[in-house]
């Protein structure tokens, strides 16, 4: 049981739980304030539901709230309550549990495995459906005469039912099937060696469809009990399925009969196909319904962060009771949430002070070096010296107490003005030599000392968590401004299990640390909890279920899309700020590049904003893209969604169609000069185009 | 039934007793040194290299077996269609080289076939190419029950399945692995422990941590990873714990040898079990990741 655990956030797959654990630690969703998750599944309707969702997402946990086993939980097991109240029995199964890539080679050819899957498929689910209906019997205290009644008129649908007399119950019913599958099982697994199946043991014996339908029908109209009760087959992991078997279950969808209907739950990125046997499409909205947990759980970032604070507030509220210590949970969320150390800069910046004492930090020395440099490429406008590279070094450090942070304001802003210097662009202020460039940066600078309006407000307002970044990675400094839980809900990206497991972490590194962090009065350090997200993170990127070439590619594609935006954040002249998004034109993208996006969206790799860009001068929507917040902390990435880029044609095409991925280091090695000292000032501009020659 | 009877012996420099010799002897063409030393060693009427399309080796060796088929079933059907092999045959196997969904769909082959008894080889190393950090395979393509290594009773009921992974050191197939059977609550984890080479233990066990949250929970068992029957007697023990088990999965992602003993076990009990064994494929493997050879080991295999 969980709440005999240390941590009460160890639990992160609903796969982990118990059926009374299910029940206990179920929160639901409200994706309106009037709307939860149970009636938009609403098992009261015969519309069947595509449940799809990331990993993580809740999708397991939800299916199986609504199976027969917690229905018992929730009446105490009384089952006539689960039928008069409930109205519907859901029987939950793991198409996995099919092992349905045996249906496939061997020397045998698609149409045979296929009729043999479809008979072999109801009689498996038919398995779980008659242990329900055993136990409703024995519940309801039915006569035999209506069980036999039962048996036999199922029996009925087989071809050979006058052969099968001999079975008088329901316990032989369920045998009965268990031999027919079995036989099934066994020539699959010999046909490996013989390369055939024997046609006689496995000889299809009901029309299809009959038994996944029959069945219910017979149990409605012979037991009153079940008037008006549907059967819900609720079909979880059907991304595991081969393309035509989805399309076989797709076709139950379609043909479903009262009173049976299907929830089919989908990992996003098994959800290729809605296409029936008959190649027709089935149509969302009218022949079945969609339910996209991610979706709906991103469109409404504050129901998120309730439905959040309810589950972790739950766990805990669970981990103290076992402890028999009871709290009011408001009161227990706050004490929870102020044990977070609180990012704090100033700290960051003792620690980078602490590591360079006695040297020139890095970002001074690499200045002197560029200047340098550009000196021998005559490109440091009146600079002549390694002296006067003393100079300018020491205007920077004027005034600033030699804080680290406050030395990249001033930085900044000179790798800005001396690009324009060089490039004419600044002769309204007739900045154009190192002496007067300085003095206005120390004027300016000067103001802000004062309080008085000036450049570096501008500057230290946008830029200073990318100079914070800056100074981390240059530095070898844990970057913590991931702290407390509001930013771990941000992170999560509406993903419950992201949030969870950065919690489970969290809890894990602040023990090891000591810091007894579930005891009063005890704080979780800042070093507790950056541990927990980037370990997090690293989960993540590593746990995308993606085979073969194409998840080479993706992950290809992903390191060249992460280098390139850290190129815009870790540069001498930023040119926005903070940038986590990229948009694309779709026109312009190759087929292959849309769908390696296409692939790592449904993989959330990416997230795409639904209400995408506009051009400015098109008024075309333009696709727009995040990278998912919980990886960004794995390249110091920014997570607000701030910053765009548009990614060009041909460097989109570099980055995501590995036909030109020899390119990427070219487009990457220009846009680094553009960004940096004194590679910027032989480049055009910033805007100037990235082309290969 | 108690699997650490079976017979094992281990020599020196590749110094194999063959007693009389062998009818057959097949051996997985890797382009090592402890391989080649074997074949050569061995008395045996005939003897037949297999080039795995997998190692992408083209091979200027006498009798070699060469198919295009990255499929178990596929490549070996067609490897054994020309050869006469009796119940009576004397086989010897040197697993070295193996693929291992091949090695055990070959085993299964042989008892197909009749054979009750075959000795199989393995060679220890001196080193690894790169240590702890050797790449032993390329991006996985699919994750899937080994050919005609399936149950021959499917349980619909899957709340009591139980998975028994041989963990080796690539922590991404583990991770596969559990993905692919991530509604499985019941995991073990069997390392190998004596390890075949030094720190290799700690390793494995680093390994397994790392792919922690793919994985869930973590319960480890221990074989020494050259031992296939202490490994069947790992997964056997496991399973009595077991006993309400609804269907059992077991997946050889570790040495050879333990390899062989996930096929001892599946072999002695597939018919009254429900047992699967489940493997993440991969077209590529890398030849030439050891050097030198330390120790052969010879294990004796009878077969149901």
């Amino acid at each position: 049981m969980i709440n005999e655990l240390d941590n009460p956030f160890s639990v992160t797959k609903a796969t982990e739980f118990s059926d009374i654990e299910i029940k206990e630690y179920w929160v639901n969703f409200n994706p309106k304030e009037d709307v939860s998750i149970d009636t938009i599944l609403n098992p009261n309707e015969y519309m069947p539901k595509y449940i799809i969702g990331g990993k993580g997402c809740g999708k397991t946990h939800i299916l199986r709230y609504f199976s027969f086993p917690l229905q018992k939980i929730k009446y105490s097991n009384d089952i006539s309550l689960v039928l008069s109240n409930d109205k519907y029995i859901g029987l939950y199964s793991i198409l996995n549990g099919l092992n349905s890539s045996r249906f496939d080679g061997k020397g045998i050819d698609e149409s045979q495995w296929s009729s043999i899957f479809e008979y072999y498929f109801e009689l498996y689910i038919c398995d779980k459906l008659l242990h329900a209906i055993k136990e409703i019997f024995t519940a309801l205290q039915l006569n035999a005469v209506t069980k036999i009644q039962f048996v036999k008129s199922v029996l009925a649908i087989f071809r050979n039912y006058k052969a099968l007399d001999d079975i008088m119950s329901l316990d032989g019913l369920i045998e009965f099937l268990f031999d027919l599958r079995n036989k099934i099982d066994s020539e699959i697994l010999n046909a490996a060696f013989t390369r055939k199946l024997n046609y006689e043991e496995v000889k299809i014996l009901f029309s299809p469809s009959d038994l996944i339908f029959g069945i219910p029908n017979i149990i409605a109209s012979i037991v009153p009990s079940f008037s008006g009760v549907k059967f819900i087959y609720i079909l979880d992991e059907y991304e595991k399925l081969f393309e035509w078997q989805k399309k076989f279950i797709n076709t139950l969808v379609w043909d479903k009969k009262t009173p049976v209907t299907f929830w089919i739950g989908a990992r996003r990125y098994g959800y290729t196909t809605r296409e029936t046997k008959s190649g027709e499409s089935m149509k969302n909205g009218s022949e079945f319904q969609e339910v996209n947990l991610d979706e709906i759980i991103r469109s409404n970032d504050d129901i998120y962060r309730k439905f959040a604070h309810k589950l972790y507030t739950s766990r805990l509220d669970k981990y103290y009771l076992s402890k028999n210590i009871r709290t009011d949970l408001e009161i227990l969320s706050k004490r929870f949430c102020d044990k977070f150390e609180k990012n704090n800069d100033d700290k960051i910046i003792s620690e980078i002070i602490a590591k360079n004492k006695n040297k020139e930090f890095k970002h001074i020395k690499e200045l002197r070096k560029k200047l340098e440099t550009a000196i021998r490429e005559k490109q440091a406008l009146e600079l002549k010296s390694n002296e006067q590279v003393d100079e300018v070094i020491n205007q920077i450090k004027f005034n600033t107490d030699n804080n680290p942070l406050e030395l990249k304001y001033k930085t900044f802003l000179f790798y800005q003005l001396w690009y324009r210097a060089y490039r004419g662009s600044q002769s309204e202020k007739k900045l154009s030599n190192m002496i007067d460039i300085l003095n206005f940066i120390n004027e300016e600078y000067s103001k802000l000392k004062n309080g008085e309006k000036g450049s570096f407000d501008d500057i230290r307002e946008k830029r200073k968590k990318d100079f914070i970044a800056q100074l981390t990675k240059e530095n070898n400094v844990k970057n913590t401004e991931h702290s407390g839980v509001d930013r771990f809900v941000e992170l999560s990206q509406g993903n419950p299990r992201t949030f969870i497991l950065i919690l489970k972490k969290v809890i894990e590194y602040s023990k090891i640390r000591g810091e007894r962090p579930l005891e009063d009065g005890s704080t979780i350090s800042l070093d507790s909890q950056y541990m927990a997200v980037y370990d997090t993170a690293k989960w993540f990127y590593e746990d995308a279920e993606v085979f073969d070439i194409k998840g080479k590619h993706m992950y290809a594609s992903l390191k060249y899309l992460t280098e390139y935006l850290m190129l815009e954040r870790f540069c001498d002249k930023p040119v926005d700020t903070t940038i986590s998004c990229f948009y694309i034109k779709e026109e312009d993208q190759s087929e292959k590049a849309i769908n390696i996006i296409e692939l790592m969206k449904v993989h959330s790799v990416l997230i795409e904003d639904p209400n995408g860009r506009l051009g400015k001068n098109s008024g075309i929507k333009e696709r727009l893209f995040q990278l998912n917040k919980v990886l960004a902390p794995l390249w110091n990435l920014p997570i607000a969604e701030r910053g765009t880029i548009y990614l060009k044609k041909d460097i989109a095409e570099s980055i995501f169609n590995s036909e030109y991925s020899n390119d990427f280091e070219s487009f990457y090695n220009k846009r680094k000069g553009q960004l940096n000292a004194p590679d910027f000032i032989k480049s055009k501009g910033l805007n100037e185009e990235i082309t290969l020659f | 039934m108690d699997y650490t009877i079976f017979y094992k012996s281990s020599f020196e420099n590749g110094d194999i007793d063959c007693g009389t010799g062998y009818d057959l002897f097949f051996s997985g063409y890797d382009d090592c040194e402890r391989t080649k030393s074997i074949f050569d060693k061995i008395k045996s009427t005939r003897k037949i290299w297999i080039n795995f399309p997998h190692y992408g080796l083209t091979v200027n060796e006498d009798n070699v077996f060469t198919h295009q088929s990255y499929k178990e079933d596929e490549f070996l059907i067609s490897l054994v269609s020309d050869i006469d092999i009796q119940p009576a045959t004397k086989i010897c196997v040197d697993i070295t080289g193996f693929i291992r969904p091949h090695l055990i769909f070959f085993i299964k082959l042989l008892h197909l076939k009749g054979i009750k008894k075959v000795d199989f080889l393995y060679s220890e190393p001196i080193h690894y190419s790169n240590a702890e950090d050797t790449t032993f395979s390329g991006f996985i393509s699919d994750v899937r029950l080994i050919e005609g290594c399936g149950s021959l009773i499917n349980n619909p009921n899957t709340d009591n399945d139980i998975m028994i992974i041989a963990a080796g050191y690539d922590d991404n197939l583990i991770a596969k692995i559990s993905q692919s059977k991530s509604k499985i609550k019941n995991k073990y984890y069997i390392l190998g422990f004596p390890s075949l080479q030094a720190d290799m233990y700690q390793e494995n066990i680093l390994k397994l941590y790392h792919a922690k949250e793919s994985i869930g929970e973590i319960v480890p068992r221990y074989a020494p990873a050259f031992d296939p029957f202490v490994t069947a007697q790992a997964i056997s023990d496991i399973i009595d714990e077991n006993p309400n088990y609804s269907n059992i999965y077991l997946s050889p992602l570790s040495t050879k040898p333990q390899t062989l003993g996930i096929a001892l076990y599946y072999l002695w009990n597939f018919v009254t079990k429900p047992i699967n064994i489940i493997f993440p494929y991969s077209n590529k493997y890398y030849p030439k990741t050891a050097h030198g050879i330390k120790k052969t080991w010879k294990y004796t295999l009878e077969l149901p």
